[in-house]
């Protein structure tokens, strides 16, 4: 059964990939086209039913009235993957489709004429052809290229006797080398070789040489010659160069030299100069790939294979109209009735990315060009998809942007966290979080090193726990006083060891805040200052020791001036109990003289006492007393101390003392030290004078900034310049017996009491100490 | 005024020493007056009789040394016995070699405060006697002649009447006259007792 296998390998034979709507076709064929030999098929092909019931099923409600079947067979120049092939095939079928009166069955022969062409190959296709169809002619002919329309021309009338032809793509040279007898009808492939050329020369200004590129086939070199014939003149324009039929490694060494006034026209190369065959597209990407210069071409199936474009050659739109003349054919008209189509089916087309490497500008195109491959297609072809994918990309960005800085400010918060952790924890003091229940939250290592307790052991209690019982006020008043937003400014207080024992520390708290401002607790410093408090301690002991021997020294000098003021009571008391002792040798006594005479006795006594009793201060090693006392009535003691001095040194001193003063928080017997100091000072400085002109002034006077003044002013030669701080350096002295510590330590006692000492010449001429201490309110 | 007793006069700062001092000086029977200072006893002594003085070394403004001088060049010679509680060589010297009576550290005991005045006193009263004799002697000398003072002023030289004569550009007779004259207006006996007399009072400018 021969015949069944011709008509399976019918079923078989097309291979080319059939657009969805042709499988609709190729399904009713099943049914309907079982008429002469359709039993036989539908017995051979009973497998195939089998497998697919579906569409068996399907095709029984296939409608009774069935349209004729036209059958059409394909004659290709070449092999099936040539993209102009395909172009044309699926133009062909868009065209056939548009007719609804019959149905068509397709038979695809591509003839490989330009790989095999020749005489006794022809030969042989034709006799397969023949033989193949012989039993079952075709309605229509379509020859696509001009290889095949010239095996149709020659072959046809011997395969398919009176079968019309129509043709698509051949060349218009090849159409009129047929010859008007020839009854066919078609449409041409008109390249635009020279609109291509001339566009380029445009775009490319610089232009001063065109190299045309083509193969080693016949097919290569009859497009050559139409190239040729197209660009005749060109040679006039810029000089015009050939490369063809080279093998292609000298053909894309050569396009890689090619100087940059250079542009390429590529035409094809079905093979090249070694004999290797190529596809036309394919060869045409490896020689733009190298070319230093832009490609040009003639046909749209080159577009986006390497061309910058042209006026191209659009093969689908040309099969399209075939399909359009081939349905008049088919409906009965003679070929030679069938004009064919006017319209140019070449159009400006432009590659975007070899614009781009080219810098062309797309204004400079010619008018009504379609540029391709653009990078933003995507939006044009799927707007609502690539906004969608836009704003998908858009979130994801911002999301991960935001991740990242989030993860980098976490990062960051991280690392400060670590750092401060890491500070607090060396910290030498006791850092300790307190909640806002008074917990102890945290318990940094100096916390455990003051106060003994593990972190374990402090944390979860009441940071009541070291506080000792009379310092609870202070420190209940201290955390309140935090917790409503006060930094409390260092204060020393003492805490409570784990083991009960006592610690001097300074406390510090200052509120913690959450990121809304909220207090959620507090930070407390606590140092631990048991040494400092021992250091201050030892240096107020020497400081005291220092200020002591200074006031022993400064007695010491009084002593004549102390004598004198002892005798005077002393004077006064033997010769009044001698006058008594007289008066009670008479006969008759005064009594009232006696008794006046006792009380005066007392009184003197009693002076003697105070003396005593001021030297004893003054002479003491005790502790320091703040209280708050009147500096007049300590000038005045110690104006009495001085008074013999004074007198014996014919200095006389005046007293101008304000009423009135505000009263000062000072040790008496430092204060008086100091006073004592000056005083001796200035009646020291006042020897160098005459006795006439030895005048001591102290003035006691409120301060304008709220502190009472105390000046001791002199009337000798005063002090140099130079000197006048520097006579409260230690060991300065000018005495030859001095020690020269008074005003030292006098000015470390100021210090102590928050006042202020300093030395000054009066206008008048003169020295004048002046002290200043803070008044009491 | 004669057989009137002195004053002491008292001069202390300190007001309870000058009282203590001014009973002891009472219950010896002195009449006292008291000053507290020098400048205050200068502005009222003159108020009182002659007296001594009992004055503290050590006053404020002028001082006791200050004020003996003082009265030095005045002229006032008034006996003092220095108080001191402060008593250094150099002061008691200075006081003494000025005539002080005495120079007396406080506390000053009874018996060697009132011999000290006491002692005074007699100085003053012996200085008062002095003042008396020369008063007389001068008023005598005030009864001589301008010639007869020439003469005596010679005599008392120790010149012989021939001598003062040609001195005199007189006759030694003229000259035997008047001291003759002189002699008996002053009440001396003899040369010896003139000379006595002259030395008392002095005889002013032409003595050399």
């Amino acid at each position: 059964m021969p015949r069944c296998q011709t008509d399976l390998g019918r079923y078989s034979a097309p291979t080319t990939p059939a657009p969805p709507r042709s499988v609709a076709t190729r399904r009713g064929n099943l049914f309907p086209g079982a008429n002469r030999a359709s039993l036989v098929a539908l017995v051979c092909a009973g497998l195939l039913l089998a497998i697919v019931p579906a569409r068996v099923a399907l095709a029984g409600q296939a409608p009774n009235t069935t349209p004729p079947i036209k059958r059409i067979v394909f004659l290709f120049s070449d092999e099936v993957t040539i993209p102009g092939n395909v172009r044309t095939d699926y133009g062909l079928r868009v065209g056939f489709a548009k007719n609804p009166s019959f149905r068509t069955e397709y038979y695809h022969e591509y003839l490989d004429l330009t790989r095999f062409g020749g005489e006794a190959y022809d030969q042989r296709l034709a006799g397969v052809l023949s033989q193949k169809y012989g039993g079952r002619q075709p309605d229509l002919l379509v020859t696509i290229s001009t290889p095949a329309l010239l095996f149709a021309a020659k072959w046809g009338p011997i395969v398919f006797p009176g079968v019309p032809i129509v043709y698509t793509g051949p060349t218009r040279t090849a159409v009129f080398a047929l010859g008007p007898g020839f009854n066919a009808t078609g449409v041409v492939a008109e390249f635009g070789f020279r609109g291509t050329v001339q566009a380029a020369l445009r775009l490319r200004p610089q232009t001063r040489r065109v190299v045309i590129v083509s193969g080693a086939t016949r097919m290569d070199r009859g497009y050559l010659e139409l190239a040729r014939a197209d660009l005749a003149g060109l040679e006039r324009q810029v000089s015009v160069e050939y490369l063809v039929a080279l093998p292609m490694s000298e053909l894309l060494d050569r396009v890689a030299r090619l100087p940059h006034d250079t542009v390429i026209l590529y035409l094809s190369i079905f093979r090249d100069g070694t004999g290797q065959d190529f596809q036309p597209p394919d060869a045409l990407e490896m020689v733009a790939a190298r070319s230093a210069v832009p490609v040009f071409g003639p046909s749209e199936t080159y577009l986006g294979h390497g061309i910058v474009g042209g006026y191209l050659f659009n093969w689908e739109n040309a099969g399209v109209r075939a399909a359009g003349l081939a349905l008049r054919v088919l409906h009965g008209a003679s070929p030679r009735d069938v004009p064919p189509p006017s319209e140019d089916l070449s159009s400006w087309m432009f590659d975007a990315r070899q614009l781009k490497r080219w810098s062309i500008r797309e204004r400079a195109l010619p008018p009504g060009s379609e540029v391709r491959f653009r990078e933003p297609s995507l939006w044009r072809e799927h707007p609502w998809a690539v906004l969608g994918i836009m704003l998908f990309i858009l979130a994801e960005t911002a999301l991960l942007v935001g991740l990242a800085f989030e993860r980098r400010q976490r990062r960051r918060a991280q690392t400060q966290q670590r750092l401060l952790s890491a500070i607090v924890e060396s910290s030498n003091d006791a850092i300790i979080g307190i909640d806002t229940e008074r917990r102890i939250v945290s318990w940094n290592r100096g916390a455990q090193s003051v106060f003994g307790y593990a972190p374990e052991e402090a944390i979860g209690r009441s940071a009541e726990i070291l506080v000792p019982p009379q310092r609870q006020q202070e420190a209940t008043s201290a955390f309140e006083a935090t917790m409503v937003g006060h930094t409390v400014a260092p204060f020393e207080t003492v805490r409570l060891r784990k083991d009960g024992s006592p610690v001097d520390v300074s406390v510090s708290d200052s509120p913690i805040r959450d990121s809304r401002g909220k207090i959620i607790g507090i930070s407390s410093t606590q140092r631990d200052i048991t040494e400092q408090k021992l250091a201050e301690l030892e240096t107020q002991r020497l400081n005291q020791e220092l200020s002591h021997v200074a006031r022993v020294t400064m007695m010491g000098e009084l002593t004549s001036s102390l004598a004198h003021e002892l005798n005077q009571p002393l004077t006064a008391i033997l010769s009044n109990a001698q006058a008594a002792q007289r008066l009670l040798g008479d006969g008759e006594p005064d009594l009232e003289e006696v008794r006046e005479i006792l009380a005066d006795i007392v009184a003197d006594d009693d002076r003697a006492g105070e003396i005593i009793q001021r030297l004893r201060t003054l002479l003491r090693k005790g502790e320091l007393e703040f209280r708050d006392l009147g500096v007049n009535e300590v000038v005045l003691d110690v104006a009495r101390l001085v008074r013999s001095d004074a007198i014996i040194k014919s200095v006389s001193v005046t007293l101008d003392l304000a009423s009135d003063l505000p009263r000062v928080r000072a040790d008496r017997v430092q204060l008086q030290q100091v006073i004592l100091n000056l005083m001796l000072n200035a009646v020291d400085a006042l020897m160098s004078r005459p006795a006439t002109d030895r005048k001591l002034l102290i003035r006691t006077e409120a301060g304008t900034d709220g502190t009472v003044n105390v000046a001791v002013r002199d009337s000798g030669p005063g002090i140099p310049p130079d000197k006048l701080e520097r006579v409260f350096e230690p060991f300065f002295t000018t005495k030859s017996n001095g020690m020269g510590m008074g005003l030292a330590i006098a000015r470390s006692i100021l210090h102590s009491h928050g006042g202020r000492l300093w030395a000054e010449n009066a206008p008048g001429g003169g020295g004048a100490f002046i002290l200043a201490l803070p008044a009491t309110r | 005024m004669p057989g009137r007793s002195p004053i002491v006069f008292v001069v202390d700062d300190d007001s309870s020493v000058r009282r203590s001092f001014a009973r002891l000086l009472k219950s010896a029977g002195h009449e006292v007056a008291v000053f507290a200072s020098a400048q205050e006893f200068l502005q009222h002594e003159g108020d009182y009789g002659p007296g001594c003085l009992v004055l503290d070394l050590q006053l404020p403004g002028l001082s006791g040394l200050d004020l003996q001088a003082e009265l030095a060049a005045a002229g006032r010679t008034i006996p003092i016995v220095f108080i001191t509680g402060h008593g250094d060589i150099p002061s008691s010297v200075k006081a003494m070699k000025a005539g002080a009576v005495d120079f007396l550290p406080k506390p000053v005991h009874a018996k060697v405060l009132l011999d000290a005045v006491r002692q005074a006193i007699a100085r003053e009263i012996e200085a008062r006697q002095d003042r008396q004799a020369t008063d007389a002697v001068a008023a005598r000398f005030s009864l001589l002649t301008p010639r007869e003072r020439e003469v005596v002023a010679q005599v008392v030289t120790g010149k012989l009447n021939k001598q003062i004569a040609r001195e005199l550009e007189t006759s030694e007779k003229t000259v035997k006259v008047h001291r003759s004259r002189a002699m008996h207006k002053l009440g001396a006996g003899s040369v010896a007792e003139l000379v006595r007399l002259v030395d008392t009072v002095g005889l002013g400018p032409p003595r050399r």
